[in-house]
């Protein structure tokens, strides 16, 4: 990650017990997939459970505040965005609400499309859902806020945005989100030796598909 | 292979164990016995070591029969328990010979019952474990009239005559959960709230969280906060200002600010509460 002077990386990052057996790590959204990705290669915890601007960890046997603060600091050497996978996902752009969404934006459903598959997102942390991954890059033209009532069904499958996120549903559930596609790649899998298609720090592009 | 068999079930009864370890990350919930003393118990009571997939019922009627000789125990929650009509005790270990109905009758006091099999019962592992997760609905599902499990075979040694008391579980009209600060503590505008105030749980209460009422903690809810990780035993305070205590199935992460922890002794003691108890906080030492 290049050193940005608006940033300093190890000042901010804050380091508090939660609980018994857990510690709350504050940073910056951009320093989350390297701090998380320190602490699950450290093999020190239970749990490495990222989220927007904090990474929570957990363990079974004591680990001292001092050496997650060490992990924190090696995270700022750590180069996230170059050594991780690229996963690209093929998907078919029918969404329900892909005319709202250009009409919203004031895109045409082409351009919102060409936005959306030409950007490369990075699944940032997993949340609502098993394998429910949010993925952050989305261009600032497609940030909307959620819909204003949400759906009781939504397939899974389905390719949506809201907020500055984008996700696949990975299972049928009720969701509040603009409906852009669909995909017929399997997000998550409870059977599967790697049950979520999806990881923290993936980079994630959409393949246009046409049916 | 011998198997156990339900003829009735009426009420809410997984299997537990230890839980799903190391998933969080893709959000899904730890899950596993909610009141982990008597988890541990009921399978100490029969030689199994204690994270093995036991039965968890919520006040449930339960009846079952084995085509083989089993060894059980039961413990958490009081419940009578039957062998074809002769009433038996809870927190021993008692032989159930091949084809005898074995009946659960809860009582009004605690929530959880915890009957361990010797061998343990084997459900659908999923993810590293057989628990039912009731905010995902993955593992084995809720036990209904005529569901089958085999057992295990693992534990071979002698069952020496063992005894333990009871969890300790008052059951009582109030309880005491001890907790700790949690890192959002200082977000609020009078934490202390939490510790001078007298809350009580509500019917709102399942294996993902549970709902208390009484004063409101205040906290600025025009701003957004971003979501984080939660554990186990962390009492988010909602929009209305009112402290939900996270469960076993609790989602990974959250949106609402997390003022403190309950510690997992008293989320034993939290597993056995039913609504309308009354809860204090108070500060662990």
């Amino acid at each position: 990650m290049e050193s940005n002077p608006g940033c300093q990386v190890n000042s901010l990052v804050k380091i508090t017990p939660y609980g018994w057996q857990a510690a709350l790590i504050d940073c910056q959204a951009k320093e989350v997939a390297g701090v998380s990705a320190v602490c699950l290669e450290s093999g020190l915890f239970t749990e490495v459970v990222p989220a927007e601007c904090t990474v929570l960890v957990c363990w079974s046997e004591k680990v001292a505040l001092t050496k997650i603060e060490e992990l924190a600091k090696a995270a700022k050497s750590h180069v996230s965005v170059n050594q991780s996978r690229l996963v690209e996902i093929p998907v078919t752009y029918n969404g329900q609400d892909l005319a709202e969404v250009a009409q919203l934006t004031g895109l045409s459903i082409n351009e919102v499309i060409e936005l959306h598959s030409g950007t490369i997102f990075e699944a940032t942390f997993a949340g609502f859902a098993p394998g429910f991954m949010y993925c952050t890059g989305l261009p600032d033209i497609l940030k909307l806020p959620r819909r204003l009532t949400p759906r009781i069904n939504v397939p899974a499958g389905s390719l949506a945005i809201a907020d500055s996120y984008t996700a696949i549903y990975p299972l049928n559930s009720p969701g509040g989100w603009h409906l852009l596609g669909t995909t017929l790649s399997k997000m998550f899998d409870m059977h599967a030796s790697q049950p979520s298609l999806l990881l923290p720090g993936d980079q994630v592009k959409f393949l246009p598909v046409q049916t | 292979m011998s198997a156990i068999y339900f003829n009735k079930v009426f009420g809410f009864a997984t299997l537990q164990d230890q839980g799903r370890i190391g998933v969080a990350h893709i959000a899904v919930p730890t899950s596993g016995a909610f009141d982990q003393h008597s988890h541990r118990m009921a399978n100490r009571l029969v030689q199994n070591s204690p994270d093995v997939c036991v039965i968890e019922s919520l006040r449930s009627a339960i009846e079952f029969k084995s085509d083989s000789d089993l060894v059980i125990a039961v413990t958490g929650a009081p419940v009578s328990i039957q062998i074809d009509s002769r009433e038996q005790d809870m927190f021993c270990p008692l032989y159930i010979p091949a084809n005898a109905t074995v009946r659960l009758t809860p009582s009004l006091f605690g929530m959880r019952t915890y009957l361990a099999v010797r061998g343990g019962i084997l459900g659908n592992q999923i993810m590293g474990s057989a628990a039912f997760d009731e905010l995902s609905q993955i593992g084995t599902p809720p036990i209904v009239t005529g569901m089958e499990f085999a057992i295990g075979n693992e534990s071979v040694v002698p069952i020496p005559g063992v005894f333990v008391p009871s969890s300790g579980a008052s059951f009582g009209a109030s309880i005491e959960l001890e907790v700790v600060p949690a890192p959002r503590w200082s977000r609020f505008s009078n934490p202390q709230a939490l510790l001078t105030n007298q809350f009580e749980v509500t019917s709102a209460i399942n294996r993902v969280g549970m709902r208390l009422s009484g004063k409101k903690i205040d906290w600025d809810t025009t701003v957004r906060l971003p979501s984080e990780g939660v554990v186990i035993g962390a009492i988010q305070v909602l929009a209305d200002g009112l402290p939900l205590i996270f469960g076993p199935d609790h989602p990974t992460t959250a949106g609402y600010p997390v003022i403190a922890v309950v510690s997992r002794k008293s989320l034993n003691v939290l597993a056995q509460t039913a609504p309308g108890t009354k809860v204090r906080f108070v500060r662990a030492r």
